[in-house]
């Protein structure tokens, strides 16, 4: 027998739970009128962290049909390595039920069943997942956006560095200060944080960083630390806006990493643990309410990292996600956006805010280059918009979302910014008079970013 | 009325249509000449190219018009046409027997003469040649006075050119609908042809110019272009193509001269510019040169009409470039009628009592009316169309590879059919590559603006013509019940 993988549990699991619930559903269609006990909960799945699998019902196990359970429980055996345990999980083994069964983290998941021997692609079964992860939770954590105060927030994000993001979020932030913005930017790349030495000269970087808050409020200090955590940036000298900065780690640190390590824990609350996401998100807000932005620039951390996914899927209202053209580009986005497409109430909430950036656009042979680069965006983006059926077109609120492939407004649609030597190693605080860029050369380079981000803002032009 | 209102039924009336019955000519006033269609208006443009509805047949018609000639030359100053210029119609939609020989005259005159006569006979007729050649009073006569007597005519063609060069007068002769002058293709080939090099011909004449009017894919048949000096009169074609500016000034210079929304739209422009505002509408009125081509001022302007979003926020585009993005076609071109018709629609579906002009859902709804209307036109211009869409409508979903086409065209054999029609009928512009099978005929497609042809094989269909034949489009998200 060939052995069960990690992706052939979950697919064999689904099987058994989805069938479950298809046999309650004709048996309570086919029971006769005043049946007592004719409704039977629905087979749900929790995935513990290492992969292992189990059945879990929210109801009494008197209340469970023995047939209904016997039946579960070979499905349980069937699972090899990957069960989590030979019985089915009911409402009376948890201590706290109802945190379990109504945990934000359920997401109704579809599992294709893979191909038969013949190649044929096999029916998708949709099943209740709970999947208990160390990390990556908080790709799947959406809040719903804007329900927080006026500003704007825009993610940056690569999956690996050295595409100019920072660069590009330098440039941006100069142009809408330029246009009279206030604009905050917060450096979320804790782990290499690199924001501050290009936007702030070193006597100017804030006493306090992002870590410091994450510790101190641990202990109930960190209210009093905000004040002390922004800084004004000479980017916005000359001009009619404001560029404030939150950075990573503030000025004269030397217990950077002792206190890195803590960042990540979950904090007791009140309502329970506060998870990393959920802090990150009152730090936000806090600082908010102190600067009053009207646009809140956030360097997000590269790669699939929780950090990523908190900025991504729990911050932004915008998600800048850069790319160049390559293989490795490709298949990392494809990754992230299957995890979503998986979840079609997350996939609903995240989408619209993506927006797919071409970042180190060549100047030979743009054209081409940029007409493959559009067709490897729009298949990857795809994946992520509803299939319309053939028939009639419907107009208005009913439209299915699946913007057309020259729809300059769609998520696919790149924001163009081309590679320029002058902003390899560019140093964005230097005047134009001791070699830092004009207006103008900032304009040609990063004009489209700028327009797009001031676009997104909300509320009224000053 | 209220001002919405007032500026929906002036949209109503603005882009009702461009097309116009005999006798009743489009006000000049409703005329737009965009900044880059000078060039092929110029009397040096012989080869002027455009899709169906970028305006060949109005040029065709508004040149020939004393008065819109005059409105022309007075309002658009890129326009450089020398003093003492005449223009006449040498070939076009219709019947005008003193002016041209219809299909029934051109078939039967191809039959017994070189087709090079017949347009020489054309041009001996609008030039006013004189002598012998004036004395003959059928077109039948004047091309056998041709063949029989070619130095008599090139005396006389060169003392009419004399003439106009003497009376300080310029003469153009326009020719358009190539597809009219004859029933089939056999006979249109050398027709049409031989009307080329005739064109070519008479640019070595001082004052006698030709303009022929046609579409890139006639411009594309070796039946019709293989001649030594075509590459001349390919140097120095002219387009009809249609910007997304041009589009907009097209509207705001229709709209600013109705009834209803014409002085609401004037004083919007004024208040934009910063200009003292109107109490009483100019008449006529002249779309002022900022908003001929500045994208964004055009923007601010539409965005009084139809909104700043379509949707709740920006997030789902805007309402200036997501209708032109979706009335596009594979060849990356907007038709104005396409693009009229669409605010038309908009305008007549939404809600009496809407704050705005036109909403999201109306142009999303105008898109879609659009789309029907382009797709109606296709099968007019190239009837085969209907034969190879029909299979594929309301069960493809895009973007699709194409051997899904292929099984679905294998299913009904409606390749074998489209050839067995054209074995046994004459069908007008049948797909040129039909000999290479499903491959050929997506080929044909791609090259009417039909589909995309993306690499690794995969077919694109554009909202333009999506929308009408009901395919679906691909996506990743099944929506949960």
């Amino acid at each position: 027998m060939t052995p069960l993988h990690f992706s052939d549990a979950l697919r064999l699991a689904a099987r058994t739970a989805s069938d479950a619930n298809a046999a309650a559903v004709i048996a309570a269609l086919t029971a006769p009128a005043g049946t007592a006990g004719a409704v039977v909960p629905e087979v749900r799945l929790i995935r513990d962290v290492h992969g292992r699998l189990r059945f879990a019902v929210d109801v009494e196990h008197k209340n469970y049909p023995a047939a209904h359970r016997a039946a579960l429980e070979a499905g349980q055996a069937a699972l090899g390595p990957w069960s989590g345990g030979a019985t089915v999980l009911f409402r009376d083994q948890f201590s706290n039920p109802a945190a379990v069964f109504a945990s934000p983290d359920w997401h109704a998941t579809r599992v294709p069943q893979g191909y038969s021997a013949d190649d044929e692609p096999q029916d998708v079964r949709t099943v209740l997942l709970l999947d208990r992860q160390i990390t990556g939770q908080d790709w799947l954590r959406t809040p719903v956006a804007g329900g927080h105060g006026p500003a704007h927030r825009v993610v940056f994000f690569g999956l690996k560095g050295g595409v100019g993001r920072s660069t590009a979020l330098a440039m941006a932030a100069w142009g809408l200060a330029h246009q009279g913005r206030k604009v905050l930017l917060v450096d979320f790349d804790l782990e290499s944080p690199g924001l501050s030495s290009l936007v702030l000269p070193a006597e100017r970087v804030p006493e306090f960083g992002l870590v410091d808050w994450l510790v101190e409020d641990a202990v109930g200090q960190g209210a009093a630390l905000l004040p002390r955590m922004v800084a004004n940036s000479p980017l916005s000298d000359g001009t009619t806006g404001t560029v404030r900065v939150a950075t990573a780690m503030g000025r004269d640190e030397r217990d950077y990493l002792p206190k890195l390590a803590r960042a990540y824990a979950d904090v007791p609350g009140p309502a329970g643990p506060k998870p990393l996401g959920a802090r990150l998100r009152e730090l936000l807000e806090q600082l908010e309410v102190q600067e009053k932005p009207d646009l809140v620039l956030i360097d997000s951390r590269a790669g699939l990292h929780d950090l990523a996914a908190v900025a991504i899927t729990g911050l932004a209202d915008s998600a800048l996600l850069f790319a160049t053209d390559s293989a490795q580009t490709w298949a990392g986005y494809r990754q992230l956006f299957a995890h979503w497409q998986r979840r079609p109430d997350v996939v609903s909430h995240v989408r619209e805010r993506l927006q797919i950036v071409r970042a180190l656009q060549p100047v030979k042979g743009r054209a081409e280059s940029l007409k493959h680069f559009k067709q490897q965006a729009y298949q990857l983006f795809t994946g992520l918009y509803d299939t319309i059926p053939p028939g009639v077109a419907v107009a208005g609120a009913a439209m299915p979302y699946n913007p057309a492939e020259t729809d300059e407004a769609a998520p696919h649609s790149p924001i163009q910014i081309g590679w320029s030597e002058q902003f390899q190693e560019f140093d964005p605080r230097l005047r134009p008079e001791d070699g830092g860029a004009t207006p103008e050369e900032i304009e040609a380079v990063f004009g489209r970013l700028i327009k797009w981000v001031d676009d997104r803002r909300q509320g009224p032009t000053p | 009325m209220n001002a919405a209102q007032g500026l929906r039924q002036g949209l109503i009336e603005a882009t009702r249509t461009l097309d116009e019955t005999h006798g009743n000519p489009t006000r000049p006033e409703l005329i737009y000449l965009p900044p880059s269609h000078a060039r092929a208006l110029d009397l040096e443009a012989t080869l002027v190219e455009g899709i169906r509805g970028a305006g060949k047949s109005f040029w065709w018609r508004q040149l020939a018009q004393p008065t819109h000639q005059k409105f022309l030359q007075t309002h658009f100053r890129e326009l450089r046409w020398p003093a003492g210029l005449k223009v006449s119609q040498g070939f076009g939609a219709g019947l005008a027997p003193d002016l041209w020989p219809d299909a029934d005259t051109l078939a039967r005159l191809a039959g017994q003469f070189a087709p090079r006569s017949i347009w020489r006979a054309v041009i001996g007729v609008h030039a006013g040649l004189g002598g012998d050649f004036a004395a003959q009073g059928r077109w039948l006569d004047r091309v056998a006075w041709i063949e029989a007597q070619p130095e008599a005519f090139a005396r006389a063609l060169d003392a009419a050119d004399q003439a106009l060069a003497d009376g300080g007068q310029h003469l153009l002769v326009l020719f358009d609908a190539l597809d009219r002058l004859a029933d089939d293709w056999a006979q249109i080939h050398p027709l049409a042809k031989s009307l080329l090099q005739v064109a070519l011909d008479m640019r070595s004449t001082r004052r006698i110019r030709c303009k022929v009017f046609a579409r890139p894919d006639s411009l594309q048949e070796p039946r019709i272009t293989s001649f030594p000096d075509f590459s001349k009169l390919l140097a120095g074609k002219a387009s009809l193509e249609w910007r997304r500016a041009d589009l907009y000034a097209l509207l705001f210079q229709r709209l600013g001269n109705t009834a209803d929304a014409g002085l609401t739209l004037q004083q919007w422009v004024a208040d934009l510019q910063q200009q003292p505002v109107p109490t009483v509408a100019a008449q006529p009125w002249q779309v002022p040169g900022r908003l001929r081509t500045d994208e964004a001022l055009q923007e601010q302007l539409f965005e009084r009409l139809a909104g700043k979003a379509m949707g709740s926020s920006t997030k789902r585009g805007k309402p200036y470039s997501w209708l032109i993005n979706h009335l596009v076609d594979g060849l990356g071109q907007v038709s104005p009628r396409s693009f009229l018709a669409a605010l038309g629609a908009a305008a007549a579906e939404a809600e009496a009592d809407a704050p705005l002009a036109i909403d999201y859902r109306g142009i999303q709804g105008g898109v879609q009316r659009a789309s029907t209307i382009r797709a109606s036109e296709i099968v007019e211009d190239y009837p085969w169309v209907r034969l190879v869409m029909a299979p594929l409508e309301g069960r493809l979903t895009v973007p699709c590879k194409a051997s899904e086409i292929d099984s679905l065209w294998q299913a009904d054999d409606t390749l074998g059919l489209l050839d067995s029609r054209l074995q046994r009928e004459d069908v007008k512009l049948p797909p040129a590559h039909l000999d290479q099978g499903t491959k050929g005929v997506l080929i044909d497609l791609e090259s009417l603006g039909m589909v995309k042809r993306i690499e690794d094989d995969r077919v694109q269909v554009p909202d333009a013509y999506r929308i009408a034949y009901g395919m679906g489009r691909r996506g990743g998200v099944t929506p949960l019940k």
